[in-house]
């Protein structure tokens, strides 16, 4: 380790990447899983619409986050994918779904119904997958040897259902917020109508995980516990921000509950690093374990910080051209 | 576990080719639209070869000419 220490410079990267795949398709997903709520297929093409520019961009940070994985922490893939092979490939499967049901849908006119179910399911299944992942994580692996000696579904249990479930109802809440900020008319007052129960549900899922987590794991409830002192904190923030985006809500705000929710990812994603600090391979080994050979770390670094301002510029550049309302007959319709 | 999610790989893209052949061939059968000189270019994409045609997906397409 020398003056610079690149392990925790690529830990940093690749939670920007990680977060920023988690915002942003965890609208467009979102926007999926409502996909059969919607009111009727009008709402449904708008709602198509007014993510079809963005979507393929906001997966590009699946991607970045995952070569960097590889370059940067071999140990994480080598346990990763044997320990999570069946739910990897859902969430691959889940993406092409839904990705050719763009596509599709816009072609479609008798059997569209056939491409809203791809969407609806491609986009649950992705997501449901990514919850289970995150849960599969925060349960640690069975590792002996820097391998994966564990079980195919040993990342199936009812904790990991749980997670699985808590990220469907919070892009659920991404996607309706997004549809608020997107959309005008029936389509806006539907969402209005929906968006403050999956806030409740989001809560449900965050108080259960919040209390299951500490519980079964001994770890992370001593690092709570022992920190409790300033740690509070950051209960209470999640709980105010959801009172926040209620108020917003009720007011009928357009862009704040959107806001609000992406600030509320950010309080999980901060509550779940503060809960694994500093492991990559729960229980037995941390970031700097997993991490490559320096070289090999500094190599690819180079190349990051010529990619991550690209990237950035292309995706804020998109927005700002799609920005403002969705249009009917906007995105791939008519084409 | 991998030939598991060989076979897996293999069903998903099988489902989504018989679907992109089955709508290449109404395209095929649909023949060349006349060509629009009004159209704007910036509605279709190379980059997405399917904002090039209007065919749709499952209707007996209109055959040029006729």
């Amino acid at each position: 380790m020398g003056l610079i220490d690149l392990t925790l410079i690529w830990v940093a990267l690749i939670g920007l990447g990680v977060f920023m795949y988690v915002l942003m398709d965890g609208f467009d997903l979102g926007v999926g899983i409502l996909f059969p709520f919607a009111p009727d297929d009008e709402s449904r093409d708008l709602m198509m619409g007014s993510v079809a520019p963005v979507w393929d961009g906001n997966e590009t940070w699946l991607i970045l986050g995952g070569a960097g994985l590889l370059a940067a922490f071999p140990l994480i893939y080598t346990v990763f994918l044997p320990a999570l092979y069946i739910g990897v490939f859902l969430l691959l499967a889940g993406l092409i779904f839904r990705g050719i049901a763009f596509e599709f849908r816009f072609k479609a006119t008798k059997n569209k119904h056939w491409w809203n179910y791809a969407f609806f399911g491609g986009s649950t299944v992705a997501s449901f997958a990514q919850g289970a992942v995150i849960g599969a994580y925060v349960q640690g692996f069975e590792t002996e040897n820097f391998r994966y000696v564990g079980g195919a579904f040993d990342w199936l249990t009812p904790f990991t259902l749980m997670t699985g479930l808590g990220v469907v109802a919070g892009y659920a809440l991404l996607g309706v917020t997004w549809t608020i900020m997107k959309t005008e008319g029936k389509t806006q007052d539907w969402a209005y109508k929906l968006a403050p129960l999956l806030l409740g549900a989001v809560l449900v899922f965050f108080v259960l995980v919040s209390l299951w987590t500490p519980l079964t794991n001994e770890r992370v409830m001593s690092r709570w516990m022992d920190n409790i002192g300033w740690l509070w904190i950051f209960p209470t923030l999640t709980i105010a921000f959801a009172g926040w985006i209620f108020m917003r809500l009720r007011k009928r705000a357009e862009a704040s509950p959107f806001i609000g929710s992406m600030v509320l990812f950010a309080m999980f994603y901060l509550g779940i690093l503060i809960s694994m600090w500093p492991y990559a391979v729960p229980p037995n080994y941390t970031f700097w374990d997993a991490s490559s050979d320096p070289g090999s770390q500094l190599f690819l670094l180079i190349g990051f910080l010529f990619l991550i301002p690209i990237v950035l510029g292309y995706t804020a550049w998109t927005y700002w051209v799609f920005r403002g309302k969705v249009q009917p007959g906007a995105g791939y319709a008519g084409h | 576990m991998a030939l598991v999610t060989l076979i897996g790989y293999v069903a998903v893209y099988a489902v989504v080719f018989s679907a992109g052949v089955f709508y290449l061939r109404k395209v095929i059968d649909g023949g060349p639209d006349p060509i629009d000189k009004s159209s704007d270019s910036e509605s279709a994409r190379p980059k997405r070869p399917w904002s090039a045609v209007t065919t749709q997906l499952d209707e007996t397409p209109n055959v040029a000419g006729s």
